[in-house]
């Protein structure tokens, strides 16, 4: 049975993204959708499990393997995507194409974090590409197409480093199966040379500094749907790849007691923890905030990365299940606060007419779901005790603390820190009565949104802080 | 005999190559673009031709010969028909401007 | 043999260079169709002759028409290329002799996955063991590539109609009668080329191509052809992806697996698969080119 619930999770959006196509688009999307959220959440309640897909084992055929790391990013990307597709589904100004594309993404999505095949993981990631970028592109004008064209080749650029990879992996070992490949694995100049070009093209694709310069134009400027799909979830397609690369597929490498290579990741990381929050901090519009955001927070996680592989060379466990259930919930907690900001400040945009800060402070107070859902999602971001990201955040430090990394303690604080201060600039605005004694006068009408708009924002942002509750069941019992 | 027919073969393809570069010579160096269409239908035509027909005199079976000269006559088919519309083209634009 | 090989690969390297470095848009295309051709040569003396067919057909004819296609929708223009910076000139020439020191010496220990494909060829239901790895024993690589290729054709619906710009009209009935006598045999190509993939080269890709430049040369010589108002051309854009997964679902049905196919069954539901995929890409590759060209609208309306 869970063979069916595993072929469904990826042809179920396939198909009916495929036939949005032919029929009335909504009618189509809708199937699409409420299947995707089923079976996604479904994938919960399956023991981890290999298929064989068509009955050929590897290495002749391909296989799915479904583990802890892809249950939890399935259902995750089913639930943000869920919601975000209610927003889609209430917004009016939305073209009908968003439809088709965005369950072309979820297909991909599910269909990479199933794999288990170095190649059929490349051919997901250029589905996901294709569609991501046109999502992009949906927005009209030239700065949204100039936008999508840069996320265009970035992105490839980033499929043909890893295909390059796969393809040196290949001559080298003549598997293209996961499991095959690590056991086969060598400590060569060839199979450093697979990693290095593998791990800069998934960089490329996540966004992480220095290769990060596509993503502010392209989520800022995508519908406001858009955004919160690709931030919360497209992103995590390339750092779930970065995942599978240094701490599963390359591990032999990797986890050498002398290896440095993670403290290159680490460093990076923290560039860009620093570096995002800055330009958070001073950019003039709403948007490109909370996309400069996602340059930082990518940051983290990618730091989160590297103190694992640094965790796997001390002792030889290992992906434990300490250290992917940390890494996925601080994801989780990234993914549906960014998801609510990105909705809410979309929504706030659009009431105002208007991207720049300086002109949304009308906008802002007479949005108080909207002002309430990016307060959560900064609370959540920045790791505020009690909340779903404080958690994450408590597990980074103490794995720093547990490697004695005190500079990288020091950084993820001081990340936290950041967030709260460029989170802060949003949330002065909508909370303060005015510019001195001059009550605030808006310069353009208001455009009438409907407030339950504002509503899937905070659904989303008080799931990422609400998600603490969860906190026991998924780390207690499921341990 | 099969040496003969070899050797046969072997100039017939030379000399069809030799058309090949004198059509390619006319394409780069003749200044209307009518008179370089006239180059390259020659090389096309009569090379390609040439060609074919050395190639056919080599092939190891009646088959293989009646196919090579089947892509031929597609191929002057296909000439025939582009040279018309590059014609076509050339005509419509100078009379536009 | 080996000179010959690396003026192949001399000219290759050259026309890249050219295709990048030209001034003119018009130059960058030529070049680039040339490339693809050249490449395509390439893969033919590598023995890969299924990827020499798809190269040309694709990466050469289709690719250069819709490049074509779209150059004519670009205001007239010269670009400059940027001259690139040393300290790039530097680094990927680092990288270049890095990957050819790994290909050298990757080529000294061969190692591949063609022993298992043999041993498992008599159970694939086709004989050719291209067609086999595609078709039955990763089959769903190709299906999802299949659906890329939907999903490329749903991301340029997506970005709206071409501007209208206007046609030379041709004059006279050559063209038409041309295309008329013309028809059946491309027909009859890529029905061979299809046929013949479950033996030797060839398959759904290749005759895909064929279809496509079957249905433009059509709309060329302005005869009835492709709408896509019309059910039929909508359908047969999915027509491939749907059939491919459906086909894949019946093999969870039989207990075989999700992509399996009964070994009993497997050449007849590969040929099915096949035949629904290659009109499929024909319509898909036809609809981008001809949505690209400026005034199908006018002219279909």
């Amino acid at each position: 049975m869970t063979e069916w619930g595993l072929a469904a999770l990826v042809v179920w959006p396939l198909l009916w993204g495929a036939l949005t196509l032919v029929m009335p688009v909504r009618w189509a999307a809708l199937p699409g959708v409420l299947g995707g959220v089923f079976f996604g959440t479904w994938v919960l309640t399956w023991a981890p499990q290999s298929v064989a897909l068509g009955g050929w084992l590897p290495p002749l055929g391909l296989s799915w393997r479904l583990d802890g790391v892809s249950q939890f990013m399935i259902a995750l990307v089913a639930w943000v995507g869920g919601l975000s597709s209610l927003y889609a589904w209430w917004d009016r100004s939305l073209p009908s194409a968003f439809w088709g594309l965005w369950l072309g993404v979820w297909a991909a999505m599910n269909a990479l974090l199933l794999t288990a095949d170095v190649f059929h993981f490349y051919v997901t990631l250029e589905l996901l590409s294709v569609a991501a970028v046109a999502l992009v592109a949906l927005t009209p004008g030239p700065a949204a197409t100039r936008a999508a064209f840069r996320y265009l080749l970035v992105s490839l650029t980033g499929s043909m480093l890893f295909l390059l990879g796969v393809a040196l992996l290949y001559g080298r070992y003549g598997v293209l199966d996961m499991l095959l490949l690590r056991d086969a694995m060598q400590g060569d100049g060839i199979t450093a040379l697979a990693l290095a070009v593998m791990t800069l093209g998934l960089m490329a694709k996540a966004a992480v500094f220095p290769l990060h310069g596509w993503l502010p134009q392209a989520h800022a400027k995508a519908q406001t749907v858009v955004s919160a799909v690709l931030s919360a979830l497209v992103i995590k397609a390339g750092l779930y790849g970065l995942l599978r690369l240094w701490l599963d597929l390359f591990a032999p490498l990797t986890s050498q007691p002398d290896s440095q290579a993670g403290w290159v990741l680490a460093l990076l990381g923290t560039v860009a923890i620093f570096w995002g929050g800055y330009q958070a901090f001073r950019t003039p519009a709403l948007k490109p905030l909370v996309a400069w955001s996602t340059v930082a927070q990518v940051g983290v996680l990618v730091l989160a990365l590297a103190l694992m592989v640094e965790a796997t060379t001390r002792d030889s466990d290992g992906l434990t299940e300490t250290l992917w259930r940390g890494w996925v919930w601080l994801v989780a907690a990234h993914a549906l606060a960014k998801a609510g900001w990105f909705l809410a400040a979309g929504t706030v945009q659009k009431r105002a007419g208007e991207t720049r800060l300086a002109g949304l402070g009308v906008a802002l107070q007479r949005s108080p779901l909207s002002v309430f859902a990016m307060a959560l999602a900064v609370v959540s971001l920045a790791g505020l005790p009690l909340s779903m990201g404080f958690l994450g955040k408590w597990w980074l430090l103490s794995l720093a603390w547990e490697l004695q990394a005190w500079l990288w303690l020091a950084v993820s604080l001081l990340g936290s820190l950041l967030t709260l201060a460029y989170g802060w600039r949003v949330l002065n605005l909508g909370l303060s009565t005015g510019h001195g004694a001059e009550p605030l006068t808006p310069q353009a009408p208001l455009q009438t949104v409907p407030t339950r708009l504002d509503a899937v924002a905070l659904i989303l942002s008080a799931l990422s802080v609400l998600g603490a509750l969860g906190g026991y069941w998924y780390w207690e019992a499921g341990a | 005999m099969t040496a003969l027919i070899a050797w046969l073969g072997a100039g017939l393809i030379t000399l069809g190559l030799m058309f090949f570069v004198a059509g390619t010579v006319g394409l780069l160096r003749f200044s209307p673009s009518i008179n370089r269409l006239h180059a390259l239908t020659k090389a096309d035509t009569l090379g390609l031709g040439l060609v074919v027909m050395g190639l056919a005199l080599q092939a190891p079976a009646v088959a293989v010969a009646l196919k090579l000269v089947l892509i031929w006559s597609l191929a002057l088919v296909s000439a025939a028909l582009v040279s018309h519309l590059i014609g076509q083209s050339l005509c419509a634009q100078r009379r536009d401007p | 043999m080996i000179w010959l090989d690396l003026m192949l690969v001399g000219l290759i390297l050259g026309l890249a260079w050219r295709c990048v470095h030209a001034i003119e848009l018009m130059e960058a295309v030529v070049v680039f169709v040339a490339l693809g051709m050249l490449v395509a040569l390439a893969w033919a003396r590598l023995q890969a002759p299924d990827a020499a067919l798809a190269e040309a057909a694709i990466g050469a004819g289709l690719a250069g028409a819709l490049l074509l296609a779209t150059l004519r929708q670009l205001p007239a223009q010269a670009v400059r290329p940027q001259p690139l910076h040393w300290l790039w000139w530097g680094l990927w020439g680092l990288f270049g002799v890095t990957l050819l020191w790994a290909i050298g010496s990757i080529l000294s220990t061969p190692v591949s996955l063609m022993p298992w494909v043999n041993t498992h060829l008599p159970e694939a239901g086709v004989s050719h063991p291209v067609t086999a790895v595609l078709l039955n024993f990763r089959a769903l690589d190709t299906a999802l590539e299949l659906a890329v290729l939907l999903w490329a054709w749903m991301a340029q619906r997506a970005l709206g109609e071409s501007p209208d710009t206007s046609f030379h009209p041709v004059q006279g009935r050559v063209l038409a009668t041309a295309v008329k006598a013309l028809l059946p045999l491309m027909g009859l190509v890529a029905v061979y080329v299809l046929w013949r993939g479950s033996s030797a080269p060839g398959g759904a890709f290749q005759s895909g191509a064929v279809l496509a430049a079957a249905w433009l040369m059509l709309w060329l010589a302005d005869l009835p052809g492709l709408d896509p108002r019309r059910w039929s051309v909508r359908l047969g854009w999915l027509g491939g992806v749907m059939v491919f997964f459906l086909v894949g679902l019946l093999g969870l049905v039989q207990g075989i697996g999700f992509m399996g196919y009964r070994p009993d069954q497997a050449t007849g539901l590969i040929l099915l698969i096949e035949s629904a995929a290659a009109l499929s890409i024909g319509l898909l590759l036809a609809s981008m080119v001809l949505a690209s060209l400026p005034g199908i609208k006018g002219r279909r309306a």
